[in-house]
């Protein structure tokens, strides 16, 4: 056996047994999700074995972290009509992130050091909601850049366009950090305006990577 | 037995090795480790009927390596995971090679999990293509490749002033 070999034998630890806390959250947290579907299920009555699927779809994406609902993919089918324009971006500027265009009739709704979010004029949601916006971030300290998808150029150097859920997400370097860009599908924009938005992105020393 | 007495029986026996298998996945990421396990259990409630027996911790190995791979394709669609600093972490176990799961860190996800499971777990190839979903051969050349990434990896760390291998 090589020394990597042993080393990766080494990083596993030995399981140690759930407190009894730990195992009755585990079990009413799966109750609760089979008791949704049961609701679910008799709420949709006999739609048919399709709507069945769909359900347990929802289900089990409601109990991932970070899962957008099934209500959320189907109503953002990917679009590449270009049914929106990108303007140039005159507004104040947010630290950390700053932008050059944005789509028509979008504003800066606001900035941490960890994201921007670029959203429809009088939406109201949370700032930690990023569905059915465009939104700027520093890939996670604990990710690396994922060059999988579709190969574009973003100031200058390679950058990765793939689809996600509901969503696209564009990562790329800008020569300091690696640059994550997010847009809801339901947005409109297509692949080139994307990589035309990035393009006009300036990530300042005040932004963070998050953790985790 | 009851469905939900089994199912609590089997994660008195078996939640500890698959939050250990997470955490090797997740390369050392305790909270994502924690989530992936929790997410995982979830999922196989849902589908006892069908997992229940014998072949249940193989199951469960499968669902919780689809969970993995899931949240690695998963567009961001909020900012919970977005913070300053880690908040307490859960009781999750790490061995002490910060400078391996770095390296693992920087395998794509599926030849990560073949990684993990065939060298950290000690699976045998079938085992490991049966939890990816994939051949015995995807399995041995992802492990192949993978192993040589890490020597890569380790041995620029090396050079960088690391003091393993």
């Amino acid at each position: 056996m090589t020394d990597l070999e042993t080393r990766l034998r080494a990083l596993r630890v030995p399981a140690s047994a759930p407190g009894e806390d730990v195992v009755l959250a585990d079990v009413r947290r799966a109750r609760t999700a089979a008791g949704r579907r049961r609701a679910v299920r008799l709420a949709t009555g006999g739609a048919g074995l399709l709507a069945v699927g769909a359900v347990a779809t929802t289900v089990v994406l409601s109990n991932q972290p970070q899962g957008p609902t099934q209500a959320d993919i189907a109503s953002t089918a990917p679009s590449q009509s270009g049914r929106i324009d990108l303007v140039d971006y005159t507004g104040a500027q947010r630290e950390g992130f700053q932008v050059a265009k944005v789509p028509d009739g979008y504003v800066l709704q606001g900035a941490t050091p960890f994201s921007l979010d670029v959203a429809p004029a009088g939406d109201t949601s949370s700032l930690d909601s990023f569905v059915g916006k465009l939104v700027v971030m520093l890939q996670s300290q604990d990710a690396s850049f994922d060059k999988t998808g579709k190969a574009v150029t973003v100031h200058g150097s390679a950058g990765y366009l793939r689809t996600q859920d509901a969503a696209r997400i564009l990562e790329y370097s800008d020569g300091t950090h690696v640059v994550v860009v997010q847009a809801w599908n339901n947005i409109g924009l297509t692949d080139d305006q994307l990589v035309e938005f990035a393009n006009g992105v300036t990530v300042t020393s005040a932004a963070q990577a998050s953790v985790g | 037995m009851s469905h939900q007495s089994e199912f609590e029986v089997f994660v008195r026996g078996h939640r500890g090795e698959m939050v250990a298998t997470a955490a090797a996945l997740t390369a050392g990421d305790r909270h994502l480790a924690e989530d992936l396990t929790q997410s995982a259990l979830v999922r196989l409630y849902l589908a006892w009927g069908r997992a229940r027996g014998p072949h249940a911790p193989a199951y469960a190995r499968r669902v919780l390596v689809n969970c993995f791979l899931d949240h690695r394709r998963r567009a961001w669609v909020s900012r919970e995971r977005s913070m300053h600093s880690v908040p307490d972490a859960p009781a999750v176990e790490l061995a002490d090679d910060p400078e391996l799961f770095a390296a693992l860190r920087e395998l794509p996800p599926r030849m990560r999990a073949a990684v993990v499971l065939r060298h950290v777990e000690d699976r045998s190839v079938e085992d490991v293509a049966d939890a990816l979903g994939c051949s015995v051969g995807t399995v041995k050349s992802q492990t192949a490749r993978g192993l040589a990434k890490l020597r890569a990896q380790l041995k620029d760390a090396a050079l960088q002033g690391g003091n393993h291998d």
